[in-house]
């Protein structure tokens, strides 16, 4: 009977079935990344020289690495760097890039002028490129990451929010809104804001995969945390060398990048149906 | 003679798990030379009708069942092969947005040569002259230059009569016109009414014309039939219908188009009593980007919006703004509630110049001054509840104070003819009727004096027009509003304001009290517009 109500009230909000399951194995993540010392049984980075290269068993699930420690709590553990770097990572570029988009599109004119240049300037470089060129300037380290993402990744997002704003601010709502008065800031938070952010939200989704993909790609290039830390992408950088005799190094961490991953881009499916709101 | 039988034609939309029927058995004939009408609202079902005459629901989840009978054969069940020689051959199409059916990128001329070339098989050569007077026959001028032009170098008048160039170019028997009228303004629309009936009586084609509006029907049409919800109400001759209906639903449509006129004399010009006074307005709009910029007008191109425009508007009054569409009705409403920036002139709105008020003189401004818009869905942000809409200007403008806000909203939502239970819903789950009810609420929310509406009935069906058009009138009348009502349909006006003012290309053409306009007309322009008016008798 519950399941019923429960399947019922999806139907009513036009809540997809792949959006359940995205925000479950997303939640599931947040929940070992909080637990992650109750649930991992050995420390992520002791080592135990006289345990290395172990096959995954029972005692050790994913194994152990070239310095016997135990891959399935470094995968744990790791799960809090990459949550972070996917949040982080996101959320400024998002906050910035909607912000620069609204403004742009709604004022138009000189100020439209110019941060479009400056949009396409920065578009010019290849993303991996300007982030790897940025990164390797201030140094190597989670903050020149999320310092060099800020920089680079507000782009797409300032893009998706003008283009969506520009529809919006000839809709008869907004006339309506100027004739009773209301501000500019008024206008744009609570009228415009909303019906503009989909693209961008639906985007933020996809976009964090890459962030951490980026980011385990940087670690990988030794660009971005640094080892002996618990990172997936250090993790599968480390394991590079072993591939061959220890596929168990590279594989469960390269698992995690894509089980997170899958979690966002169902996000991403659900969420793009669920805010579509059409008669 | 019957021409086209239709027999208990029924259509449904079917999936896996539902099946809703939208036309629901409808039946009648066509006779050679008739000009046969479907009037009814969107929804109706007659768009419905006449597509499954040439059966056009291949690759749609419609289906339909019953018969339609041309020529010995039921259409319903021929394959495609053989629709392509009825299709254009003997049964030709026309629809409603002619910008849109007509291919942009390829000259009107050999868009209509087409169907000579492939069809009956004539040499380019021939086909030209063809076209040349097919072109002349819909009253299109100078033909041979026009054969190379491209679509966008044509208005809309002129691009629907290419489009039924096009549909004659293979001599159907019958031609289909879906709502061939509803995109074209007046002026035009008259012009076109007339080349249908002309065509009608020169090459004895029959016609079938839907539309929504009964006038473009009553207009031209010998038979008429009245739908609602997929069932026909009533069939009859053109007399039968309009002088003596049998249904309520026909006698509402009827009642709804020819509301008797209450042509108020005189209006009020007291001095005093100015509320907008408006001295020479320009607006006209220069093309900005980073280069004019610096360029500093060497490259700025400029179009203009509105010449030399000066009026009075006195309160109390209720002023009609007509015009067909470019003619600037709606910018100058624009200019008027300080949206579009003019470029020259002034503006005094109770004496003070709108350019310059400060802070406070803008929020009383935009308090007294409100506007309804044309797009009733448009006009309301989807992604707040109604309650939230009539709630945001309430505090904004701090009407009354945070206890008293439900009190307020029930009793506006009580005024416009809705209830309580609309509060909670989004702007989509409401129809057009009652969207622009909660326009009109929302805009009343600040009690405002002036009100401006900008074609706030011409997106919504007939019976529901009237209904708007009541309760606007009405309203201004209990709450002592002035009125600002721009229109392209005189008749609309008419019943309505009781001063005009008619525009042309930006001008303002003509104004005066109604009686004056219509009575003691001075301008040509006016007088095309006046007898354009579509009546029904």
């Amino acid at each position: 009977m519950k399941f019923d109500n429960l399947i019922k009230f999806l139907h009513a909000h036009n809540i997809k079935f792949t959006l359940v399951i995205g925000i479950i194995i997303i939640i599931s993540w947040i929940i070992i990344a909080i637990f992650a010392s109750f649930i991992s049984p050995f420390d992520p980075n002791t080592l135990y020289l006289d345990n290395t290269f172990q096959y995954p068993n029972l005692i050790h699930f994913f194994g152990t690495d070239n310095y016997g420690r135990d891959i399935f709590s470094r995968v744990i553990h790791g799960s809090r760097l990459d949550l972070q770097m996917a949040f982080i990572g996101v959320v400024i570029p998002f906050i910035i890039g909607n912000f620069i988009g609204l403004l742009s599109g709604y004022f138009g004119g000189i100020i439209d002028s110019i941060i479009m240049r400056l949009l396409e300037i920065t578009m010019s470089f290849p993303f991996f490129v300007l982030v790897i060129a940025i990164v390797s300037i201030l140094g190597p380290g989670l903050k020149s990451f999320y310092i060099a993402l800020a920089l680079v990744g507000w782009v797409s997002y300032a893009r998706l929010s003008r283009s969506q704003v520009l529809i919006v601010k000839n809709l008869d709502y907004i006339l309506a809104a100027k004739t009773l008065g209301y501000g500019n800031m008024r206008i744009i938070f609570s009228h415009i804001l909303p019906n503009s952010m989909t693209p961008s939200l639906v985007f933020s989704m996809t976009d964090a995969i890459l962030v951490v993909l980026l980011g385990s790609a940087l670690s990988y290039l030794g660009l971005g945390v640094q080892p002996p830390t618990a990172e997936w992408g250090v993790m599968i950088a480390e394991g590079q060398i072993f591939i061959t005799s220890s596929w168990w190094m590279c594989l469960f961490p390269g698992l995690a990048i894509v089980l997170l991953a899958l979690g966002f881009s169902l996000c991403a499916d659900g969420l793009a149906t669920m805010l579509n709101v059409k008669e | 003679m019957n021409i086209l039988e239709i027999k208990n034609l029924k259509i449904s939309i079917r999936n896996k798990y539902y099946e809703d029927v939208l036309v629901k058995g409808v039946s009648f004939n066509l006779q050679k030379g008739d000009i046969l009408g479907i009037v009814g609202e969107s929804g109706s079902g007659k768009t419905l009708t006449c597509k499954s005459l040439i059966n056009l629901f291949e690759n749609t989840p419609l289906f339909c069942n019953g018969e339609v009978i041309y020529n010995n054969q039921n259409i319903i069940n021929l394959k495609r092969n053989e629709l392509n020689h009825i299709r254009g051959q003997e049964i030709s199409m026309i629809f409603q947005n002619p910008s849109t059916h007509l291919d942009p990128l390829m000259k009107i001329g050999d868009q209509i040569a087409e169907s000579y070339i492939i069809r009956q098989k004539h040499t380019k050569k021939e086909a030209y002259s063809k076209v040349i007077n097919l072109l002349k026959s819909v009253n299109i001028n100078n033909p041979e230059e026009k054969y190379n032009s491209y679509p966008h170098e044509f208005s809309g008048g002129m691009k629907q009569r290419v489009m039924i160039a096009a549909a004659l170019a293979c001599n159907p028997k019958i031609l289909i016109a879906d709502e061939p009228t509803t995109a074209l303004d007046v002026t035009v629309q008259s012009l076109f009414l007339k080349l249908l009936k002309k065509l009608n009586k020169d090459l004895n084609i029959s016609i079938i014309l839907v539309s929504h509006d009964l006038g473009v029907i009553a207009n031209i049409c010998n038979k008429i039939i009245v739908m609602k919800d997929g069932i026909i109400q009533e069939i009859g001759n053109k007399h039968q219908i309009i002088n003596n209906p049998q249904k309520e639903y026909t006698k509402e449509l009827i009642n709804s188009y020819s509301k008797n006129d209450y042509i108020e004399n005189g209006f009020n010009d007291n001095s005093k009593d100015i509320v907008f006074d408006v001295k020479n307005l320009n607006v006209n709009w220069k093309k900005t980007n980073i280069f004019n910029y610096f360029n500093n007008k060497k490259m700025s191109n400029t179009s203009v919006g509105i010449v030399d425009v000066s009026l009075k508007i006195f309160k109390g009054n209720r002023v009609g703004i007509v015009g067909e569409s470019g003619s600037g009705k709606s910018t100058l409403a624009k200019a008027i509630i300080n949206i579009q920036k003019p470029s020259n002139g002034e503006i005094y709105f109770n004496k003070n110049n709108l350019m310059n008020l400060n802070k406070d003189q803008t929020i009383k401004m935009r308090q007294d001054v409100q506007m309804i818009f044309q797009d009733p869905y448009s006009s309301l942000n989807p992604k707040s509840t109604i309650r939230k809409l009539l709630i945001e200007p309430l505090k904004f403008h701090k009407i009354t104070n945070k206890a008293n806000y439900e009190k307020k909203i029930v009793e506006l939502i009580f005024k416009v003819g809705l209830d309580n239970k609309f509060l909670d819903k989004y702007p989509h789950q409401l129809s057009g009727g009652q969207c622009q009810r909660v326009n009109i609420a929302r805009a009343l929310s600040v009690n405002p004096k002036i009100l401006i509406a900008d074609e706030p009935t011409s997106s919504l069906d007939v019976t529901i027009q009237a209904q708007i058009i009541e309760l606007i009138i009405n309203l201004c009348k209990k709450m002592e509003l002035t009125l600002i009502f721009i229109s392209h349909d005189l008749r609309v006006v008419k019943n309505i304001c009781n001063k005009i003012i008619v525009m042309k290309g930006g001008k303002i053409i003509e104004s005066g009290s109604t009686y004056e306009v219509f009575h003691k007309t001075k301008n040509t322009y006016t007088k095309e517009l006046i007898t354009s008016v579509l009546s029904i008798n």
